[in-house]
């Protein structure tokens, strides 16, 4: 008797009733909110599942304009945008910059720049609304990601960091980028023909001091008297080589 | 006896002594009014609008530079150039335009290679930077007609126009009677702003409706050249906007005081806003005569080229 179609509707029935692995539906405002109908408007506030509703409608701008709407048309008008504020506060809390993952501050600038395209379409009200949404989130990134830069210069590559820093500046969150290295420095330095900067800069460095200007004239003196011997060696190494062929 | 040994010693060069010489906070603060500044020079310029004047210490060492700019009639107004490469914008602009002064602006943060206003700036409507700087507590505002209007946001509230409050630093809405609605204020006011064109940035208030806001022997932390930006009633009631000059490395706060007094007590102006500028890295000021030619005044130690904002005074 062949036992493998019982077993495999056993491991399937097992693995969906497993309450662990059992996907729980997402939250519905429509159907959470049909059920409190009656609910006053402070009852409805105390009530309401910010934990629940953040995950489901900070996935996008559009999401959360349909949540206001929903909201300003069943009655909720005068909460909906005290709602939708300590939202962005349960979201930012519940989903905080990373600074392993770039995605996580990547993330909130993109709602960020479509709630502020989103909001010229909208009413004086909502306007103000997911501008405040928007604002709240971008400071936010802005501000974490300059402490990050302040702590470690070289997270994320320079690609990532000079996509953030410009993103955030076209929205008018402009973030100071780390200094470039000295190598950077000469780098542009020099593209732009700024010798006697470098210049100064040397000296001001490396020179001016008597006991670092010794260090640096012997090393040179040495390094110049070793790269002689070398040469030489070589050239005796190539006469050599000449008269035997 | 002590002292004496200590200062003989020190004079002679003994460096392991220095430390024991006077701290920068034990240098008592600068006597005030009595031994601080006087007009040595003036000048005349613009027919009239524009005066320039020389002010040195009583000890005959020089002080610094006043320029004030008279706003009667409207004809010396102010441009302001809050960013993108602003020099260039300052050349084309001022084509065909009698320029009387020019002289970095607010404060700007980053390396060479990056600069970022400090606090909330915009520029002709456009918003250059969102994040209010809760240390800056100066916000001006330069309007397209020229004038300047000048809020401190430690007092919680901004006049748009005469006509409205706004708390910017709040994050709560309020009910407008104005609009007769409910309103952010932050958002508000940047609606406002990009619908007026305003200019707009944030600095440090010195002073405001005559009253310091700053205990001067706290702000005493580095000696530097300063600038300020001061605007005052004279005995007729009439508007000035001054541009005061710093040569000597002063505290800023005993270089608000001494500016402060010149103006309140020897010169008789009502000082309604006293403002900080840039006179850091990004330092510039360059003072015209009648003939557009570059009167010999303190000037910033950078070129206009390293700017990274600009405040400009016209004639018309």
């Amino acid at each position: 008797m062949n036992h493998r179609p019982i077993l495999l509707c056993l491991i399937l029935s097992l693995v969906l009733l497993s309450p662990g692995l059992a996907r729980t539906a997402p939250f519905q405002l429509d159907h959470w909110s049909m059920v409190r109908q009656t609910h006053t408007n402070q009852e409805y506030l105390q009530e309401f599942p910010f934990t629940e509703f953040t995950p489901q409608y900070f996935n996008s701008a559009h999401e959360l304009v349909a949540a206001r709407e929903y909201l300003v048309q069943n009655g909720r008008d005068s909460i909906a945008d005290p709602i939708l504020r300590q939202a962005t506060n349960v979201y930012l809390q519940m989903f905080p910059c990373n600074p392993s993952d770039f995605g996580s501050y990547a993330e909130k600038v993109t709602l960020g720049e479509d709630l502020f395209k989103i909001c010229q379409q909208q009413d004086l009200a909502g306007r103000e609304t997911f501008e405040g949404i928007a604002d709240r989130l971008l400071k936010n990134v802005s501000y974490e990601y300059e402490q990050l830069l302040k702590v470690n210069p070289k997270a994320f590559s320079k690609d990532q960091q000079r996509e953030l820093a410009d993103r955030l500046g076209a929205l008018a969150y402009p973030v100071t980028p780390p200094p470039p290295s000295d190598l950077e420095k000469l780098i542009i330095y020099i593209g732009q023909g700024q010798w006697h900067h470098i210049w100064e800069t040397i000296y001001g460095r490396y020179l001016s001091d008597p006991f670092i200007l010794i260090s640096v004239v012997l090393n040179l003196l040495l390094g110049s008297w070793f790269t002689a011997q070398i040469l030489s060696k070589f050239r005796k190494y190539a006469t050599i080589q000449k008269t035997k062929s | 006896m002590k002292l004496l040994i200590i200062s003989l010693l020190t004079a002679l060069g003994f460096p392991f002594f220095t430390d024991l010489a006077p701290k920068a906070d034990h240098i008592p603060a600068r006597p005030g009014i009595e031994d601080c500044t006087s007009l040595k020079t003036t000048q005349i310029y613009h027919k009239g609008y524009v005066e320039w004047n020389e002010v040195q210490t009583l000890d005959g060492l020089k002080f610094g530079d006043m320029v004030t700019l008279s706003r009667r009639d409207g004809r010396v107004n102010a441009k302001y150039f809050a960013s993108g490469s602003v020099s260039s914008r300052f050349s084309s602009w001022k084509a065909g335009k009698n320029v009387v002064a020019v002289c970095s602006g607010a404060f700007t943060e980053g390396s060479s290679f990056f600069q970022k206003p400090v606090g909330l700036t915009i520029d002709d409507g456009q918003v250059i930077n969102r994040v209010l700087d809760p240390k800056m507590d100066g916000l001006v505002i330069v309007y397209a007609t020229g004038g300047i209007a000048v809020s401190d946001l430690d007092n919680k509230f901004l006049v748009l126009g005469g006509q409205d409050y706004v708390d910017l630093r709040s994050s709560f809405k309020y009910y407008s009677d104005i609009e007769k609605r409910v309103i952010y204020p932050l958002s508000y006011f940047l609606t406002w702003a990009q619908e007026n064109r305003a200019t707009v940035f944030q600095t440090q208030l010195l002073v405001y409706e005559n009253e310091p806001q700053m205990v001067y022997e706290k702000a005493r932390t580095e000696q530097a050249n300063r600038r300020f930006l001061i605007l005052a009633r004279d005995f007729t009631g009439n508007l000035n906007h001054i541009i005061f000059n710093v040569c000597a490395s002063e505290y800023l706060g005993d270089a608000t005081h001494s500016v402060f007094d010149l103006l309140r007590q020897k010169l008789g102006y009502d000082v309604i806003a006293m403002l900080n500028l840039d006179t850091g890295a990004k330092d510039h000021f360059q003072f015209y005569n009648d003939l557009g030619g570059k009167q010999p005044v303190c000037q910033g130690g950078q070129s206009i080229s390293e700017c990274s904002n600009l405040i400009a005074y016209y004639f018309e």
